[in-house]
């Protein structure tokens, strides 16, 4: 803005300077010298007594060639020049300003000899330049240059005025201080520009630092969930060693024991050594089906559980429940005449639904029953498998003391049981893949007064009751 | 420096028809002198003619104001010659005049414009 300011003030000095230097070289003619001259020679005849030593006074002063004055007819009254003296201007233009009363100059040829101090100094024809100036009302005053002196005095020299050479330095000035702004202004801008490239890049750094904060912010929620998974899987280890500790080595300690005192005790009656005897099977029994238990999940987790799903009607099912040694109620089937047609492996079914009646023993329940029916108001608090589209329910209920309301949704997990109870941990689990397996799912609900195990059975058709009644 | 011999014929009146003999020729007017910026050495006879409606002169001067040659008053519409003789070199032709105007100013002839640069080519 400066500099711009700056190059307008350099580009109109330049420009006043060239203007200058143009009025200089252009003509200015000799008017203002013979008005000049011509008033001051009015002046020095005005204060002289005689008109004689006027003019001769005033030619002296002017330094000129002659000095005279003339009536309004153009007749010289008294001159410098002798040879004038009663003469007449024959010169229209010059007799147009005597008459007129009007400035008038004209370099020509003189119409008489001009003559100084005795000595005729121009001849006729000579040519000067001839001024009649108005004296008074009456007169005229005729004045005589030599032109080329005139001229010569006048003449401009070729040179450049000390006008424009101070107007062309004031020019140099702004034009230096315009560069000089300029070459601040550039560098400010340059270090300008390196400042908003240095604030881009700190920018893209400081999103770069951020992205980098996030990722290792995520990073770090994945390592703490990794180590509190970690952490998780060895309490669970940690568990599953006590759980083996205490549920494997108390039968195992109670089979060794008995089994001692059987050996050692000789005064034993029988009836003590049979009850000694039976408590050994007891436990030896109960130790058998946890390894078994703890082998067969090893054994799915392994291979795989693979059942022989078929076709198979519900009386096929509960059938197959018969063995298990609980009452098995059956809801009847809203659609009397009609009997479902199954997709299910009865004997794993049935296993199944013994494993989850021999849980519910386990845990403190006195009564066990195993219902079926074709609609549920079960309220699953923790489910597995796949719930089929149409399915037949098979519900195993107690009346124990319900689960811990913060485990329940734990139920079916690995290794996972409540501290107050005993067991391996593995009988939901292994539930739960046997459900699986089944294509069905198993659901759970717990309260105070008991808990309910369903499970949903997929159904494939509808079929005509074959009733022998 | 070569000495000039300057010849100045002044011809007034019907005593010059225009065009006679002119080898160059120049016009006077409100205000300018027009015609040819060069002139051939020994130019002879240059025809002058005042086409404006003011009288005008034409003065003949070397740079530095040395007067060479000049006519007498022109009146409007006459036409005068002038013989000179001028060695190569540059020259300024002009009109002299100045005059007051029934307004009080003056009128300087040359000032207005009245003023050509003629060259003589050796």
């Amino acid at each position: 803005m400066v500099s711009a300011f700056c190059a307008a003030l350099a580009v109109a000095t330049a420009v006043v300077a060239i203007l200058v230097q143009r009025a200089a070289a252009t003509p200015i003619g000799e008017g203002e010298v013979f008005v000049s001259d011509a008033a001051q020679a009015r002046g020095t005849i005005a204060e002289s007594a005689d008109i004689d030593l006027g003019v001769s006074r005033a030619r002296n002063a002017l330094g000129i060639e002659a000095v005279a004055v003339v009536d309004s007819e153009g007749t010289t009254l008294t001159s410098t020049s002798p040879s004038m003296d009663g003469a007449s201007i024959t010169s229209p233009l010059l007799m147009f300003g005597v008459r007129e009363g009007r400035f008038v100059a004209v370099a020509g040829p003189t119409e008489h000899d001009i003559v100084l101090d005795g000595v005729t100094e121009w001849q006729v024809g000579s040519i000067l330049y001839q001024v009649v100036s108005p004296l008074d009302d009456d007169t005229s005053l005729l004045l005589f240059y030599d032109i080329s002196e005139l001229l010569a005095r006048r003449a401009r020299p070729s040179r450049i005025e000390s006008e424009t050479v101070q107007l062309l330095g004031l020019t140099a000035v702004f034009a230096v201080l315009g560069v000089v702004v300029f070459l601040g202004h550039t560098r400010a801008s340059r270090r300008y520009r390196e400042m908003v490239v240095e604030s881009q890049l700190l920018r893209e750094h400081s999103e770069e630092l951020r992205t980098a904060n996030i990722e290792l912010a995520e990073a770090r929620n994945r390592a703490e969930r990794a180590l509190a998974l970690a952490e998780e899987k060895i309490r669970i280890r940690s568990e599953f060693v006590l759980m083996i500790n205490h549920e494997l080595r108390t039968p195992l300690t109670s089979v060794v024991t008995g089994s001692r005192l059987i050996r050692d005790g000789d005064d034993l009656t029988e009836s003590e050594r049979r009850r000694i005897l039976d408590a050994v099977i007891a436990d030896g029994t109960r130790l058998q089906e946890m390894i078994d238990q703890i082998l067969t999940v090893a054994r799915v987790e392994n291979q795989g559980i693979s059942y022989p799903l078929r076709r198979a009607s519900t009386a096929e099912v509960i059938a197959a429940l018969g063995g298990i040694g609980v009452e098995v109620s059956e809801t009847p089937d809203p659609r009397s005449n009609t009997e479902l047609l199954l997709l299910t492996d009865p004997k794993s079914l049935s296993l199944l639904v013994a494993s989850l009646v021999d849980n519910a023993r386990t845990h403190g329940a006195d009564r066990v029953t195993v219902s079926l029916s074709f609609t549920s108001d079960l309220a699953p608090m923790a489910e597995v498998g796949e719930q089929p589209e149409n399915a037949l329910y098979i519900t195993v209920a107690d009346d124990g003391p319900g689960i811990p309301e913060d485990f329940v949704s734990r139920v079916f997990e690995k290794f996972e049981k409540s501290s107050f109870s005993s067991g391996t941990g593995l009988g939901l689990y292994l539930g739960r893949l046997m459900v699986e397996a089944l294509q069905g799912s198993l659901a759970v609900e717990t309260g105070p007064e008991g808990s309910r195990f369903r499970i949903a059975v997929p159904v494939i058709a509808s079929v005509a009751r074959v009733d022998a009644a | 420096m070569r000495r000039l011999v300057v010849v100045v014929a002044l011809l007034l009146g019907t005593s010059c028809s225009p065009g006679a003999s002119g080898e160059a020729r120049y016009e006077l007017g409100e205000f300018f002198i027009s015609g040819p910026n060069t002139l051939p050495e020994q130019a002879g006879t240059l025809t002058v003619e005042n086409t404006g409606e003011f009288p005008h002169t034409l003065v003949v001067t070397r740079p530095g104001g040395g007067v060479v040659a000049a006519t007498a008053v022109v009146s409007p519409g006459q036409t005068v010659t002038i013989d000179l003789e001028l060695g190569p070199g540059p020259y300024q032709f002009t009109c002299r005049i100045v005059a007051q105007g029934p307004d009080g100013g003056l009128v300087d002839h040359y000032e207005r414009g009245m003023h050509t640069k003629v060259s003589v080519e050796g």
